[in-house]
């Protein structure tokens, strides 16, 4: 998959783990993203961390 | 004399043996809470060096195996080795007379003392592996040929299990699917030994070894915290200044909260040139030549009030040969000129006069110049370069460092001379020297210190000129520092001017090249002293593309020196003032800081630019390629919903909107700082989430004319859209 759709997945899944962890759904913002090239890996290998953050939803 | 540990004593042994044991071991917490119990209830146990042991004693090392996670969860009752090292003194019927441990690490320092405690026996000062391993077969005992079994692995519950092995390998083997069968974590007692084989295999002293260690650390913590009493602080060991985080939990912290207990100008004491500095600070290089005075015995004001007729110097008399004192040559120098002129001739250029367009020297802006570049100065120009330097020209705080290392150092000057461009002799032979290569490698690849002193040697050497005055290729980022370092270290001043007024990526960018200097000697020198020199280059780009490819195989970073040029040039050509303007600006922002106000405002006031944006980075897109850090950065903005994007190589190129259109273009300058501390972001800083502002400032004047902008005008950059310039300020450059 392209980079933009890459980094969209990656905030997607962080988002839902942040729900599912029982945040609110109307704070959770996705708080970092770090991108880091895996220049020893062959084609164009990336590695995407994205961490979502949210207020516990009582 | 008995050695006895006690409550006090585990304590330190279990601080000490979790760092000896290198990760791993078992969570010492819940160790030393199994042995003080013991201990609180049995008493003290004896700490036996190993040489008293008799040859015929019988000692039982006793540890506990499984994965240190489940260990925290699953507590022990505390009896589970005891019920092992019966099962094996009843196996060989014999009653043991020591136990010991079989490794340095975590909770397995701190139980065998638990079992010790129980049964009333002493522990060997010794143990089985001197750290922490995974394995049984990993101890010592093991490796000097000692049997394993019989072993015995009781869980918390009472169950035990005798293993007799014929192999030690086995041994673990059978004895890790035991302990996993009992829950993860059993309780195990392995490899009886007698007194001998105890001297011959073990590791002697670890449990003291570990208890010392314990015990100087938890001295220095306790030291640390009796020296700052105030609430609960924590110590900032590189910067002397301590952080007191209670009042400001929760609140985000602003620049100021870092509270200072020690005075503001904190200096590391000057380094004294010992015997062991050498590897350290290279050595200063002898003075070569004789020492030209460049500044004249015209007095200087400390600021030029700009004359009136509009044209920037009509007050000002040009530099006219044999009418001040200065030029007035004796019979032997007349001969020394003349031969140099003729070398001169041959190898320093003489400026192309059909691309004069300049009248007279080129405009700067209204600021104070700097006679001396002094240890004050540096966090100033340290800022105002990175702000200047439009994302690139390499991270100024390790340029900033490196300078302040050869200052404060008694070996070298105490301040770097500046000379203003206007004030060059004519026929001076400048030279420019800096570092090249990625910005995102030179943070990690640090240089050698004398990459750029190599470089000018190799030119000198090469033109047999010898450079009276450095002067810095670009203003931006740390090749606003690298002149000055090497000025330090060769004791020559600094011309107050740059071929740049910004930082651009490639070396023919440089104002020096555009407006004609050909490229009669250049070197380029690695960390290694790898030097690479270059001689008559047709052009500036060949020269950029040879010594960019050079550049990357030497592992992306170079210290590089050239083109040889005369002060008449320079005093024409090169864009003045600017590390005075750089210190200048830093020194706005820093006012501007204590004074409560706006340092990005107090920075864009100060060079006549505009704010193009102001908000948060969603996105950066980083590629290195061809030893260029290429990529793109989109801020959104914090009020609106409006995007920015700006593109990047090395230094910030162009600024585009949401619609695609290019708002701003090379050659202005697009800068990058912190919302609240105006301090410079450059391109390798980048990270999601920062707040910043950008900030466009209008070119120098020296870059926006039609040749400049063949060379590095958005064209040349591959973007198809006219120079379309900003609002320019009269009193600016």
């Amino acid at each position: 998959m392209d980079r933009e759709e890459a980094i969209q997945h990656a905030k997607d899944e962080a988002t839902d783990n942040a729900l599912a962890a029982g945040a609110d759904a109307d704070s959770v913002d996705i708080v970092d993203v770090e991108e880091v090239p895996l220049s020893y890996l062959p084609g164009n290998a990336v590695r995407i961390k994205v961490k979502a953050a949210g207020a516990l939803d009582h | 004399m008995t050695v006895e540990i006690g409550v006090e004593e585990i304590e330190d042994i279990a601080l000490g043996a979790t760092v000896l044991g290198t990760g791993g071991g078992g969570d010492p917490h819940v160790g030393k809470l199994v042995a003080k119990q013991a201990i609180e209830e049995f008493g003290p146990v004896e700490l036996l060096p190993p040489d008293e042991l008799d040859a015929d004693d019988f000692v039982i090392p006793t540890a506990q195996m499984g994965a240190p996670t489940v260990s925290v969860e699953k507590l022990p009752s505390g009896r589970e080795a005891v019920t092992s090292m019966e099962r094996i003194e009843r196996e060989l019927g014999k009653t043991a007379d020591a136990t010991m441990p079989i490794e340095c690490g975590g909770i397995n320092s701190t139980f065998p003392f638990a079992v010790a405690a129980r049964r009333g026996l002493p522990v060997v000062d010794a143990d089985g592996m001197g750290r922490a391993f995974p394995e049984l077969q990993h101890e010592t005992f093991n490796i000097y040929g000692v049997s394993g079994t019989p072993a015995a692995v009781s869980d918390e519950q009472g169950n035990t299990c005798l293993i007799e092995t014929e192999d030690n390998d086995q041994l673990e083997w059978l004895a890790r699917g035991v302990t996993v069968r009992m829950g993860g974590v059993a309780y195990v007692s392995d490899y009886p030994m007698t007194g001998t084989q105890v001297k011959e295999t073990a590791i002697p002293g670890t449990m003291s070894l570990a208890r010392d260690l314990g015990r100087a650390l938890r001295l220095a913590e306790d030291d640390a915290m009796e020296r700052h009493p105030r609430g609960d602080p924590r110590v900032d060991l590189r910067r002397g200044a301590v952080a007191v985080r209670g009042e400001n939990r929760g609140r985000p912290a602003p620049y100021r909260a870092r509270v200072r207990l020690r005075p503001r100008r904190y200096r590391r004491p000057r380094l004294r040139r010992g015997v062991g500095d050498a590897h350290r600070v290279p050595k200063r290089e002898p003075r070569r030549g004789r020492r030209r005075k460049l500044r004249g015995d015209r007095p200087r004001p400390h600021h030029r009030p700009r004359p009136r007729d509009g044209r920037p110097d009509s007050d000002r008399e040009p530099p006219i040969r044999g009418a001040s004192p200065r030029a007035r040559h004796s019979d032997a120098r007349d001969n020394a000129d003349a031969r140099r002129a003729r070398r001169v001739g041959a190898g320093v250029v003489r400026p192309r006069r059909d691309l004069r367009t300049t009248r007279g020297p080129p405009m700067s802006f209204d600021i104070p110049h700097l006679t001396e570049v002094t240890l004050d100065d540096l966090e100033a120009l340290g800022i105002g370069a990175g702000i200047l330097g439009t994302g690139g020209g390499g991270n100024p705080r390790l340029g900033r460092l490196r300078l302040q290392t050869l200052l404060e150092d008694d070996a070298y000057p105490d301040a770097v001379e500046l000379v203003d461009p206007r004030d060059l002799p004519a026929d001076a032979t400048v030279a420019s020297v800096g570092g090249m290569g990625a910005p995102t490698i030179s943070v990690e690849k640090f240089a050698g210190g004398d990459e750029e002193v190599q470089s000018l040697r190799a030119i000198e050497d090469l033109s047999g000129e010898t450079v009276d005055a450095l002067i810095p290729g670009e203003i931006g980022g740390a090749n606003s520092m690298a002149p000055l370092c090497v000025a330090a270290m060769t004791d020559l001043p600094v011309v107050d001017a740059d071929g740049m007024g910004r930082a651009f990526p490639e070396l023919q960018m440089d104002t020096f090249f555009i407006y004609g200097t050909p490229v009669n000697y250049a070197a380029t020198t690695d960390e290694r002293g790898n030097q690479v020199v270059y001689r008559d280059i047709d052009s500036a780009k060949r020269l950029e593309d040879l010594a960019r490819a050079i550049t990357v195989q030497m592992g992306g970073r170079s210290g590089y020196a050239f083109p040889l040029m005369t002060g008449e040039f320079v005093s024409e050509y090169a864009v003045p003032h600017t590390v005075s303007l750089a210190t200048e600006l830093g020194r706005a922002v820093e006012r501007a800081r204590d004074a409560g106000t706006d340092p990005v405002d107090a920075g864009r006031e100060l060079l006549g630019g505009e704010e193009l944006f102001a908000g948060k980075i969603v996105d950066v897109h980083r590629r290195n390629r061809d030893g260029f850090a290429l990529g793109s950065v989109t801020l959104a903005g914090i009020d609106e919903d409006a995007t920015l994007e700006i593109e990047f190589q090395n230094e910030f190129l162009v600024a585009r909107d949401d619609d695609g259109d290019l708002r701003t273009t090379v050659p202005d300058l697009i800068c990058l700082v912190d919302t609240d501390t105006g301090a410079p972001v450059t391109t390798d800083a980048l990270r999601y989430g920062q707040r910043v502002r950008v900030l466009g400032v209008p070119a120098p004047e020296l870059l926006t004319t039609p040749e400049a902008l063949d060379v590095i005008g958005p064209e040349a950059f591959g973007y198809d859209v006219p120079y379309d310039p900003l609002p320019r300020d009269e009193t600016g450059w």
